[in-house]
């Protein structure tokens, strides 16, 4: 297979992925009785706003503007490439490519810090300023609370990662990481309690306050997409991948994605939401110092593990 | 790869790299320059891929992209114009002509309709001084005061924004609204110094400025021109407060070409290509197992003695104590002064009667029809 058509397949493998967080969403919301609704009404948003006009507030700053959702969608499909879906399906497997995620990541908090910025307005600007402040939260944590899988597989390739998790997978005898990476994890997807950049009641959408038809479109397309792929990449390092008994691979692989997004969802309905003081205190008072500590009992568990080190 | 498609994703990407970098120079908004400088990394993590560095490709866009964003961050925050909308403002007002509104250069001359320099201005009015301390100080010399021995400064030159604002600005502070003033001063309730009426209020900065918005930026640019009128020498400083980021350009430009310079001699002196040594495909592996095995137990050291350090500031940190301000000021209200209703005069820390007509002492606060309630006066 030719890079375009597998750059093409996992472009599509992720918008069907934020379309089925879209459809979790809307479970979460009415109930297992609403299943039809659920799945027909994320299309019918899309089609509606796929009518709306495109528009840019006066005075905005036109080319941030209009770049921000484009940026988003394309650092998250860049991340999307090391995802893998099941056993020999992933976009490319870098030796680096836990690595890689991280880093491809980090220009979707830019996306938004433009989003908010080139608004010429203040909510808008206070989003941007919350989006950023998220950045310094969960950055760290996030990175510490990942090193536990690669200290354990002794590799930063996620495929090596789930072939190594075959025995035992590694969010059983790493549960302080498992449970950072899920608090970093909705700090990252600015899913509540940390939705404070696009606080609906508050900044009335924050940083995608003056968006609307397409953009915003493209723009809710990326939020849900990073969802899912820190749902995914959740299974890679702590829930043994696509390692599961008599169905294939790619069948656990995504039924342990949607069940580690719908619980994150479910759990953030009964969280209040975070101020960007609190947030702060708890990822830097709290998140980092946990995140140490793991480091350090992982590094401690593998010792004992190969007698010795090695 | 092909080697034509190599060329031209290099020199694409090195474009990028440069003209980012030069935007970054030219651009008016630190926004845009911190996106800019961006930009230019992400480039140069392009070059290196080209170069079979993806390793140092990633950690050039993890720390630069985490440490533009930071820095930006910072620079909106703290900036009075983060937009570059002011010194677009002034370059408006000053009508720099042609072409020349769209340069980062900053006009030297002073705006249409003013005078020249400040010699004029002292010819038509003699230059007053003043202490810094006592105001009612003046003379048309300079010299001491002979309240306190400080030098005597020109008027002009002493702070023309506040004194420009308190003809007509009422003052008020922060904590308390309802204090109110003509001219600057200190709270009498709180002692803070008191400030402007508009600078008070909750005031969001705004990103990047614009017609109809009332943006604090512009304002302040207007300001300063009308400011400008009024004195030449806060002009000049109001001017190199602006071109803060443009004063340097000719030096940075020319830093800039000469260490290019070198390193395009230093290239074409050595040999090329520089060597054919092709990075074994396991390289990053094994990086990657040595770090991970053998230097665990240092990664382990590290990470305890952060965490130490962590766990020393941040949880067996005292607390501050504050000064308890109440209960400072508590005790000398609690203390009940008793006194004659008829002789004021006879003050007792504790009950009694009094020396001169035998009648019963009582607190001040109970005092009926007090003319002077002496509250908290020494017995």
């Amino acid at each position: 297979m030719n890079g375009f058509s597998v750059a093409l397949l996992v472009f599509s493998g992720l918008l069907f992925g934020a379309y089925s967080i879209a459809v979790l969403e809307q479970l979460i919301t009415l109930g297992l009785r609403h299943l039809g609704v659920a799945l027909v009404s994320p299309l019918a948003e899309a089609a509606a706003l796929l009518r709306q006009e495109n528009l840019v507030p006066r005075g905005a700053d036109s080319l941030l503007f209009r770049s921000s959702p484009f940026v988003a969608l394309t650092a998250v499909a860049l991340a999307a490439l090391v995802i893998p879906l099941g056993p020999g399906l992933f976009g490319f497997d870098p030796s680096i490519g836990l690595f890689y995620f991280i880093v491809v990541l980090g220009p979707f908090v830019i996306a938004m810090m433009n989003a908010g910025w080139s608004q010429n307005a203040k909510e808008g600007l206070f989003g941007a300023f919350r989006a950023a402040a998220h950045l310094l939260s969960y950055e760290v944590p996030l990175g510490f609370a990942a090193i536990g899988p690669v200290m354990a597989a002794e590799s930063l390739s996620t495929v090596r990662i789930i072939e190594a998790q075959a025995g035992l997978w590694y969010g059983v005898w790493q549960p302080l990481g498992f449970a950072i990476y899920l608090v970093s994890a909705l700090f990252m997807t600015y899913r509540r309690p940390f939705d404070i950049p696009q606080a609906g009641s508050e900044l009335e959408g924050g940083v995608l306050a003056e968006y609307a038809g397409p953009r915003l479109l493209l723009f809710s397309a990326a939020l849900r997409a990073i969802f899912f792929l820190l749902s995914a990449m959740g299974v890679v390092l702590f829930l043994g991948g696509w390692h599961g008994p008599l169905l294939p691979g790619s069948i656990w692989f995504l039924a342990k994605t949607f069940a580690l997004a719908a619980f994150l969802l479910w759990i953030g309905r009964f969280l209040p939401r975070l101020r960007h003081d609190q947030m702060l205190s708890l990822a830097w008072k709290g998140l980092l110092p946990a995140s140490l500590i793991n480091v350090a009992l992982v590094g401690i568990l593998i010792l004992i593990r190969q007698g010795g080190g090695s | 790869m092909s080697g034509l498609l190599e060329w031209i994703l290099f020199l694409s990407l090195s474009a990028v790299a440069v003209g980012m970098a030069a935007s970054m120079l030219l651009t008016m908004s630190m926004y845009r320059a911190g996106l800019a400088l961006m930009a230019s990394f992400l480039a140069l993590a392009g070059l290196f891929i080209l170069l079979d560095a993806d390793l140092l490709a990633a950690i050039q866009v993890m720390m630069n992209v985490g440490g533009m964003l930071v820095m930006v961050l910072f620079m909106v925050m703290m900036m009075m114009d983060p937009g570059g909308e002011m010194m677009w403002e002034m370059k408006r007002k000053m009508q720099l002509p042609g072409p020349g509104a769209l340069s980062m250069r900053m006009p030297r001359g002073k705006p249409p309709g003013m005078a020249p320099e400040g010699e004029k201005a002292t010819a038509d009015h003699p230059q007053t001084y003043t202490c810094p301390m006592h105001p009612e100080v003046r003379q048309d010399r300079p010299g001491q005061c002979p309240r306190c021995g400080m030098d005597l400064i020109p008027i002009e030159a002493q702070q023309p924004a506040q004194s420009y604002m308190a003809e007509a600005t009422t003052y008020t502070c922060p904590m308390h609204p309802e204090v109110r003033q003509q001219g600057p001063g200190i709270c009498p309730k709180c002692g803070m110094d008191l400030r402007p009426l508009e600078e008070t209020g909750p005031r969001a900065p705004q990103p990047h400025g614009d017609k109809g918005m009332g943006t604090h930026a512009m304002d302040h640019g207007l300001q300063g021109v009308a400011m400008a009128r009024r004195s030449p020498h806060w002009h000049d400083q109001m001017m190199a407060d602006m071109a803060m980021s443009t004063a340097q350009l000719p030096w940075a430009l020319v830093l800039g070409a000469a260490s290019a310079l070198v390193l395009v001699v230093l290239m074409i002196r050595t040999g090329w290509p520089v060597s054919r040594a092709v990075p074994a495909e396991d390289a990053t592996l094994a990086v990657g197992e040595l770090l991970l095995s053998r230097y665990m137990i240092g990664f382990e050291g590290a990470a305890f003695l952060i965490l130490a350090g962590i766990v020393g500031a941040v949880i067996f940190a005292k607390r501050e104590r504050k000064p308890a301000p109440r209960k400072a000021a508590k005790p000398p209200a609690k203390v009940e002064v008793y006194i004659c209703p008829m002789h004021p005069e006879v003050r007792r820390s504790e009950p009694g009667q009094c020396p001169i007509c035998g009648m019963d002492l009582i607190p001040t606060e109970q005092r009926p029809g007090s003319s002077h309630p002496d509250h908290g006066g020494a017995p």
